[in-house]
């Protein structure tokens, strides 16, 4: 058996099961997001500063927004995983590729931290 | 045999497929700047200001709105997915109806959030 080693848990079947999981969660997120920012520029209340900086505040809003972020770093560790296992032939390009993403994906979750506790 | 690939024809199914893979490419590649979006705009009141002025060119409202029109279809594609992944829908005939039923809706979403942003 070969082990793939810069999937995300080497294993398929987990990793199937975390780009279902992660996508739940990014999907619920997204809608929210989307759905609040609709509201808020369709009615005549456009949104605020304090109103945008109270969400963002609060404490489930923080935990969603990280559990987002995290929950975005494994499904695109796993989605590019995918393409560059389909597209880049030159393992040496892969493992290159694959690296880069990772450390990318690592500092987007310091950086949201940052963002909502800085 | 015929190997001119002009004359190659996509079923609509390979088409949404490959889709849901460039869309969440782009996703992945607009991820930074959404980020830096979210940033500015919890700053400071002033930093959000010129967040929302920003927003207002043509250009970033062009990029938000092809973002959200991918993050929109890659959902969708994904909803799709999972349900094919509990067996409904996985044969030709009903997943060449999903397929096209995806694109319509995609289309449609894609007017309303151009109609939201400008």
């Amino acid at each position: 058996m070969v082990n793939s080693v810069t999937n995300l848990s080497r294993n398929g079947l987990s990793d199937w099961l975390i780009q279902r999981v992660s996508a739940v969660i990014i999907g619920i997120y997204l809608v929210f997001i989307v759905g609040y920012l609709l509201g808020h520029t369709i009615g005549t209340r456009p949104i605020t500063y304090q109103v945008w900086h109270h969400l963002y505040q609060s404490e489930i809003m923080k935990i969603a927004t990280i559990m987002v972020v995290l929950s975005v770093a494994a499904h695109t560790w796993i989605g590019m995983w995918t393409v560059f296992t389909d597209y880049i032939k030159a393992t040496w390009l892969r493992l290159i590729l694959q690296i880069s993403l990772v450390v990318l994906l690592l500092g987007y979750v310091v950086w949201c931290f940052g963002i909502l506790w800085g | 045999m015929d190997l001119n690939l002009f004359h190659v024809r996509f079923p609509v199914m390979a088409i949404v497929s490959i889709l849901h893979r460039i869309t969440g490419v782009i996703t992945f590649l607009a991820l930074p700047v959404l980020l830096y979006l979210l940033n500015t705009s919890l700053l400071t009141q002033t930093s959000f200001d010129q967040t929302i002025e920003f927003c207002r060119g043509g250009f970033c409202k062009l990029f938000l709105w092809a973002v959200l029109v991918c993050m929109i279809f890659h959902l969708l594609a994904g909803i799709r997915h999972i349900i094919m992944d509990f067996g409904v829908g996985e044969s030709v005939t009903p997943a060449r109806f999903t397929a096209f039923f995806l694109l319509g809706t995609t289309l449609i979403f894609a007017i309303l959030a151009g109609a939201w942003i400008w």
